[in-house]
């Protein structure tokens, strides 16, 4: 006969099954985790990896406009060089 | 151990990595019980158990390779199950355990357990912080030794024995108008000589 606290706690926290259709519901959960959503990285990251495309992309769009006012400074200096010599 | 929890055999996890749906389907068999149970008694609400014991075998799923054996999956069904259902408890702060629907709870199979009192219990177990109501669980629920309570949790030793040692003392407290006298008017089947033993050898 139970006769004490710890044996009252036993009885009481008992394990409890949940249903027949449990199995079948996390075998329907599984089937549905798509492995896209599995490789989903959480919201933050994705805001970050945007972020370091958008500089990079950034970057390469300066840094071409830079060489290509370069390039016609260059081309400038020469033409009036040209003239000035001739 | 029932007919179910015998067919799935530890062979089940080395199937279940291969591919094998059904041997996965035996894992989740074999061990539901202990699942749902650990997060109905954390939670105290029967959908929100069954959502997080999902949840759990969900990540069981994708976590499968790093599972070493039998004894290992329980461990991490364990430590798994405790870990979401604390965050769940303190992601809801203002969530209160409440008194499960005790008609819905299978009926006790001991024919000499004080079911009100158990009830009381229950709900007493219900109301403690998540971290000592977990550690009463791990302890008369999964019948784990303070060792293996505190590899479970990640804690010391020493904070499971304190833990234990209150939550049993304001449980003892408090069922103590339940204790003194049963349904019946008559004295009740609590013995508070297990104080003198302490929970724990």
């Amino acid at each position: 006969m139970s006769n004490n606290l710890d044996d009252q706690l036993r009885g009481a926290l008992r394990s409890v099954d949940p249903g027949e259709e449990f199995e079948q519901r996390v075998i329907s959960r599984i089937a549905n985790d798509s492995p896209r959503s599995r490789r989903s990285v959480p919201a933050g990251f994705r805001w970050l990896s945007a972020a370091l495309v958008a500089s990079v992309v950034l970057g390469v769009l300066i840094t071409h406009d830079w060489q290509v006012r370069r390039e016609q400074q260059g081309l400038e200096a020469r033409k009036q060089l040209i003239e000035a010599c001739g | 151990m029932t007919e179910a929890e015998v067919c799935a055999t530890d062979d089940s996890l080395s199937r279940a990595l291969a591919g094998e749906s059904a041997a996965f389907t035996a894992l989740v068999r074999k061990h539901q019980r202990l699942v749902y149970s650990l997060a109905l008694r954390m939670l105290s609400d029967r959908h929100k158990a069954e959502d997080l014991a999902q949840d759990v075998f969900l990540q069981m799923h994708r976590s499968l390779a790093s599972i070493e054996s039998d004894a290992h999956l329980s461990f991490w069904l364990r430590k798994v199950t405790i870990n979401r259902a604390i965050d769940r408890l303190r992601r809801e702060p203002r969530y209160e355990a409440v008194a499960l629907e005790e008609s819905l709870i299978p009926v006790s199979d001991a024919c000499d357990d004080d079911p009100l009192l158990q009830r009381r219990l229950r709900e007493l177990v219900g109301r403690l912080p998540p971290a000592p109501r977990a550690v009463i669980l791990l302890r008369y629920q999964e019948d784990l030794d303070p060792t293996e309570i505190a590899r479970t949790l990640s804690m010391s030793i020493n904070t499971v024995k304190s833990h234990l040692k209150r939550s049993l003392a304001i449980l003892r407290e408090q069922v103590g108008d339940t204790a003194a006298m049963g349904p019946d008017g008559t004295p009740s089947k609590l013995d508070h000589s297990s104080t003198k033993h302490g929970p724990v050898t």
